[in-house]
């Protein structure tokens, strides 16, 4: 009988993965890849976003930069509410922020539309993170700054 | 008077061929198949069509090409290399990073998120190549694509072979 149970488990395997909701769908297709399944690929040199996500809420330049990133304003196949769910998702459920203001779909629909297609990334990014640590956690904030890919 | 008669001899050879019974079986046939209708093929259609991969599918041998997670996999089959579906050989490490796809379950025909983690840290493994690409990406999306070697971030970029790790249904 436990012989039966074992192989019937062993079978029933692929079939049995529950179902995950749409955002978290659209975070495994569209980010989980690199970022990893919970956002902390950090030893691949991809920024971590487990824990530290949300401090990208902390200025207005910097929340407008994480919508702004290449990879997610040119995220093919993505409304702007799912966008702002997945932002939302990012910021909040694996970034660990709990009272900032969530992004909403117009919000997201005018950051998208200026795409950060010029200029150095890395540069970038390094200066939105040293405003972010200046500004809303001075020494607390756990940042993996690599070189990351943008 | 001819409409009159008409009407009655229509009426009257209806009420002899046909029964009450039999009138309420028709309706019922008639109300099942309008819920039906949408199950036709013109209505089926409007959903995305198979593509060549997900209709010769199969569940059974996770050692073949066409098993039904492989829809988007390039490379050497890891269960033909001494590890599993979501299990790397003794001596390699699963890549950090990977590629995100679906496939569909012929089955059951729901759609699951299926992850292509790289095991690395070894040689090429060569055995059951493999590549097939179901929603596969061009190279200039690389999120998408599965030409590139995912071992990146690893001590070992060596690419040893291709897992497909379910990561839930869609």
């Amino acid at each position: 009988m436990r012989i039966a149970l074992v192989v019937l488990a062993f079978f029933a395997a692929p079939v049995t993965a529950g179902p995950v909701s749409k955002v978290r769908a659209d975070f495994l297709l569209h980010c989980a890849g690199c970022h990893g399944v919970s956002g902390d690929a950090g030893q691949a040199n991809v920024p971590r976003l487990n824990g530290t996500g949300g401090n990208l809420l902390c200025t207005a330049e910097s929340r407008a930069y994480a919508v702004r990133l290449p990879n997610v304003a040119l995220a093919r196949n993505v409304t702007d509410e799912r966008l702002a769910a997945l932002m939302n998702y990012v910021v909040f459920d694996l970034g660990g922020a709990t009272h900032e203001r969530p992004y909403s779909p117009p919000e997201v629909a005018a950051l998208r539309a200026k795409p950060l297609v010029a200029g150095n990334l890395r540069e970038e990014r390094a200066r939105i993170w040293k405003d972010i640590m200046r500004t809303c956690r001075p020494g607390t904030v756990k940042v993996v700054l690599n070189s990351g890919a943008e | 008077m001819i409409l009159d008669s008409l009407t009655e001899r229509f009426t009257r050879r209806l009420a002899s061929r046909t029964t009450r019974r039999g009138f309420l079986g028709r309706l019922g046939v008639l109300a099942a198949g309008g819920v039906a209708i949408p199950l036709l093929p013109v209505a089926r259609a409007r959903a995305a069509p198979l593509t060549a991969f997900e209709r010769n599918a199969q569940t059974v041998d996770d050692r073949a090409c066409d098993y039904w997670r492989y829809c988007a996999i390039d490379g050497a089959l890891c269960t033909c290399c001494g590890g599993g579906t979501h299990t790397c050989p003794p001596g390699t490490r699963p890549s950090a990073t990977t590629w995100v796809g679906t496939c569909r379950h012929p089955d059951t025909g729901k759609t699951y998120l299926i992850s292509y983690n790289d095991c690395c840290g070894k040689g090429s493994c060569g055995q059951c190549m493999c590549d097939n690409q179901d929603r596969e990406t061009p190279v200039y999306r690389p999120q998408g694509n599965n030409d590139i070697l995912w071992c990146f971030g690893l001590e070992s970029f060596e690419y040893h072979c291709s897992t497909a790790v379910l990561l839930g249904e869609v």
